[in-house]
């Protein structure tokens, strides 16, 4: 029995046959890889494995210093929950917000939507369907990468007047950035609705 | 829609759709098989390794209590003999007992300042007559400063803070007295105390006397110096500073910037100061100095030198020779006396002065008083005199026996420690006295060798009083030779058998 299926990289819709294990189709325009049998499970594998590995990486990405400043002799250290907590004891609350929101809560919940999204089966067709819509839509503003693009720019611009030193946490910001980027492109969406 | 109507439309249509081409592939393993999962464990090891790793950079976190915070505010540096240990996380205010509780987190190597004892104070511009402290941090930040507690005590994170920093505790072996002063006059803890000008010692302590009629200071004098201080020092303010404004213009009187702003005690110790002072003995402090004790300038031995020769010095004893001389028709009785030295054989040491009578002495009327006993000179005999230049009228150390009994607890020399010769250069020396109290030391820069031993520098204020004292060399310990002052010379004459 043929199914159709759209081509994740150029559109074309192409009707698949049943495919055997050690088979997989690709598409007539742009030859990327459009099925294999059990894509479904291999995707859902790598996205559980990315996703965990970002959540792993997360605490470590909000609670550890993540920026020293050191200006004339003034040594300040903070990390991105301590920043947000140091804005909010300044009165700035909408900014504050916004960072906590955009930089914490978001990232954070599309970690947790792909890696319930990977255990298949763990929900109701249903039910993960709606999780991966609500994930495209905070996806889009889920900021960390933003930020440490924020960062960047701010070391740059700021060197000649305070000295800078990145603290442990950016590594660990920087791969959990990637790490969800990975688990976002590895999950395909198409195994919500495969047949089992 | 459905899902199920989706898949029913997707069928029908699929006549239309161009067919995918389809190749062979290495067939996916089972559920949740991925080599990704080595990615997840090695981030899983980052993730801790970062937590480690900031915990181990982070230090410990210590609190101190204070009654004021002095404007303390986060990030503020903990500093301990002037560079940062630690630096202030967050100040807040105590609910229960008002008070500001500062909360400190220390670099990782400086662990040891979280100890059972560790004294902490806050820095803070400190302007008054005896010091300006902390100007560091009047443009900077204030800071935290530490002083830790002796290493092996328990480790603690909650200390009370002080107030000011911590009253200088005295060195062991430190000479602590006490000045009584009629107002306190800027007196303050800390303020040195100077010997011309020199510190020697600190005020530690400053308070009322116990009924209120005075001002006590508690000084500690540094255990090097503690041989300076006699019973009869003076002790006096010491501004720092004086300005003169007269007919002719205006004169500033100050030693050094340190002084004009730090002034503290000055104090004099003169020539027969007596005993040294011990532990608790109670000098008054004067307002000023009387000019006479600005002049005064013993030689005084002190620290390395007087530890040396507190344990042997000879001791020398007063020798009187007595005779008659007729002077404008009349016997008048006449007198010298110096010291001179007992030997361990029963000899003593003098100048030939004291044991031979002067040619104008009338024949049989001298004799010589020694240790109580008095013996006609007829029946002292010169066991030897010291071989130098004979100078006419000049004396020369002589050795002799006399019929006296000397008493038996007389300290005695040993024989052999005379020197049989003066060094060939100048060293350190020591004048014995009767008390080893006030032994004289003289430094090798003002001795100079001359035809008949050694000259003292005439700067050497030296009492003609004390001729024939033994002039000990600081290097062997032995007795190198008898002192004699004539006038403004002094001389250190040898002994040569």
């Amino acid at each position: 029995m043929a199914v159709l299926k759209a081509c994740h990289c150029c559109g074309l819709i192409h009707s698949i046959r049943t495919l055997e294990p050690g088979e997989r189709s690709v598409c007539t325009r742009c030859k990327s890889v459009i099925d294999q049998p059990r894509n479904n499970q291999r995707s859902q594998a790598r996205t559980a494995a990315a996703s965990l590995a970002a959540l792993a990486l997360f605490p470590a990405a909000v609670f550890l210093p993540i920026l020293e400043i050191e200006k004339l002799g003034q040594h300040h250290q903070s990390s991105v929950i301590g920043g947000i907590l140091e804005l909010f004891r300044s009165g700035n609350l909408l900014v504050g917000t916004i960072i906590l929101v955009f930089s914490i809560v978001f990232p954070l919940a599309k970690i947790i939507a792909l890696i319930e999204l990977s255990w298949l089966g763990a929900l109701r067709q249903r039910h993960q369907a709606w999780t991966y819509r609500w994930m495209e839509q905070i996806g889009k503003w889920s900021m960390m990468d933003v930020m440490l693009l924020a960062l960047l720019v701010m070391m740059i611009k700021l060197s000649d007047l305070v000295q800078f030193h990145f603290g442990p946490a950016v590594i660990a910001f920087a791969l959990c950035v990637a790490m969800s980027m990975i688990a976002a492109i590895c999950f395909d969406p198409h195994a919500i609705w495969e047949n089992k | 829609m459905k899902p199920t109507d989706d898949a029913q439309d997707q069928v029908e249509k699929a006549d239309q759709a161009p067919m995918a081409n389809v190749e062979s592939a290495a067939t996916v393993s089972g559920r949740f098989v991925t080599r990704f999962w080595w990615l997840t464990l090695a981030c899983v090891l980052l993730s801790l390794g970062l937590f480690w790793y900031a915990r181990q950079r982070d230090g410990q976190r210590i609190q101190i209590q204070f009654d004021d915070g002095f404007g303390l505010k986060p990030d503020d540096r903990l500093r301990y003999r002037g560079i940062d240990v630690g630096a202030v996380e967050r100040v807040e205010l105590s609910d229960q007992t008002r008070k500001v509780l500062v909360h400190v987190r220390l670099t990782p190597e400086a662990s040891f300042v979280a100890a059972e004892g560790a004294k902490f104070w806050i820095v803070r511009p400190v302007f008054s007559l005896e010091a300006i402290q902390g100007l560091d941090t009047l443009i900077g930040a204030k800071y935290l400063a530490v002083e830790p507690a002796p290493p092996n005590t328990r480790s603690q994170s909650k200390f009370v803070g002080l107030d000011k920093p911590p009253t200088v505790v005295p060195s062991s072996g430190a000479l602590e007295i006490i000045l009584d002063a009629k107002t306190r006059g800027g007196l303050e803890n800390g303020a040195p105390i100077l010997y011309r000008g020199f510190t020697i010692g600190k005020v530690v302590q400053v308070g009322l006397a116990s009924d209120a009629r005075s001002v006590r200071a508690r000084c500690a004098i540094d255990p090097e110096f503690r041989e300076l201080i006699r019973m009869g020092s003076k002790f006096w303010n010491r501004s720092g500073w004086r300005l003169d404004i007269g007919l002719t213009g205006i004169k500033l009187d100050a030693d050094t910037l340190s002084q004009i702003v730090s002034g503290g005690i000055e104090m004099a110790t003169p020539a027969d100061g007596s005993a040294i002072a011990s532990t608790g003995y109670r000098f008054v402090l004067h307002d000023a100095p009387e000019p006479e004790w600005l002049q005064w300038q013993p030689s005084l031995p002190f620290g390395k030198a007087w530890s040396q020769l507190e344990s042997n010095m000879p001791q020398p004893i007063r020798i009187a020779l007595r005779w008659q001389e007729r002077r404008y028709g009349f016997r008048n009785n006449e007198q010298s006396s110096a010291w001179c030295l007992p030997l361990s054989d029963g000899t003593v040491l003098c100048f030939s002065e004291q044991v031979i009578a002067p040619k104008l002495a009338l024949a049989g009327s001298a004799s010589i008083e020694l240790a109580g006993f008095s013996s006609v000179l007829d029946q002292v005999k010169i066991v030897s005199v010291a071989k130098q230049p004979a100078i006419a009228g000049e004396p020369s150390v002589v050795r002799f026996t006399s019929d006296a009994e000397l008493p038996a607890d007389l300290p005695r020399w040993p024989r052999d420690r005379i020197a049989s010769e003066m060094p060939i250069e100048v060293c350190d020396i020591f004048v014995a006295q009767s008390d080893v109290a006030s032994v004289i030391s003289i430094d090798s820069s003002r001795l100079s060798v001359s035809e008949r031993g050694w000259t003292i520098d005439e700067t050497v204020a030296l009492n003609t009083d004390l001729t024939g004292s033994p002039v000990v060399s600081a290097a062997s310990g032995q007795v190198i030779g008898l002192l004699e002052v004539k006038g403004s010379i002094s001389r250190v004459l040898p002994i040569i058998d």
